[in-house]
């Protein structure tokens, strides 16, 4: 699933460490979401919503949608 | 900017890493030693000495793993930084309680006691597994199915490696594989596992 975490995330001036303590996740895991290398539970993917005040859908790509 | 600030921020947890990976080489070689000259000389100088060198670098070890935790304002790396504390006590806990059993095992008679003494290290280990599964609790969801996943594996290697291993025994007459190595086998198939699976993230 492709993702604009980065890209919000640089937009806020934020970085790793701060995103993944808003997010009570692992630096580490804010790192694979990014990469691409994991993807989110749904409980996460809105908080992340919440977080940058946007969708969900503004933020993941489902990939394998036609 | 950010980036330039993750990168100091993960500079700074290197050089914390390193003071505690200096401090842990120094408390395992001084134990060494300490034991050593304790089983080997006759003079008490140079085994306090050793021995002072070794309960200061673990003590010296501890506060800047505690310290390193308290500046961490993430859930999951203190719950990390926890683990590796009660970790390290946990298996210090079983080797005091090991050389304790092994001493005095053949010098008491009563049953009871023998059990005692053979529960003193089991209890360190009761005490490591909890310690483990508290910090998988407590970790993030990435980290909880990761280590999840790694555990899975390392317990199905362990099973399947000590099955085959126990047909060569019965079978071609090698020796045993000891049981009490069963533990150490996970623990090592479990932090190759997690690396492999999860790589630099895990």
């Amino acid at each position: 699933m492709k993702n604009r975490l980065r890209e919000l995330r640089r937009e806020l001036g934020l970085s790793q460490q701060v995103l993944a303590d808003r997010l009570d996740v692992s630096r580490q895991t804010v790192n694979a979401l990014e990469t691409g290398k994991y993807d989110p539970s749904l409980p996460l993917a809105f908080r992340i919503g919440r977080l940058f005040k946007l969708p969900i859908e503004q933020i993941f790509e489902d990939e394998s949608a036609p | 900017m950010t980036d330039k600030l993750d990168r100091r921020n993960a500079a700074q947890r290197g050089r914390s890493s390193t003071s505690q990976m200096v401090l842990l080489l120094v408390w395992v070689i001084s134990l060494v030693v300490a034991t050593q000259l304790f089983a080997r000389t006759e003079g008490l100088v140079w085994p306090i000495i050793a021995s002072l060198v070794c309960a200061a670098s673990l003590a010296a070890w501890f506060w800047r793993l505690h310290r390193a935790n308290r500046a961490s304002s993430n859930v999951t790396e203190r719950a990390f930084g926890r683990f590796i504390s009660r970790q390290t006590l946990a298996m210090l806990g079983y080797v005091l309680g090991l050389v304790v059993a092994i001493y005095w095992l053949d010098r008491v008679a009563q049953p009871a006691l023998r059990i005692g003494l053979i529960a003193l290290p089991s209890l360190a280990l009761a005490g490591w597994a909890w310690a483990f599964c508290a910090m998988i609790r407590s970790s993030d969801e990435m980290m909880q199915k990761r280590r999840a996943r790694a555990i899975a594996l390392a317990a199905g290697a362990v099973l399947v490696l000590g099955t085959i291993w126990g047909l060569f025994a019965q079978l071609l007459g090698i020796a045993e594989l000891p049981g009490f190595l069963l533990l150490p086998g996970f623990s090592l198939a479990y932090g190759v596992t997690l690396q492999i699976i999860g790589g630099q993230d895990a």
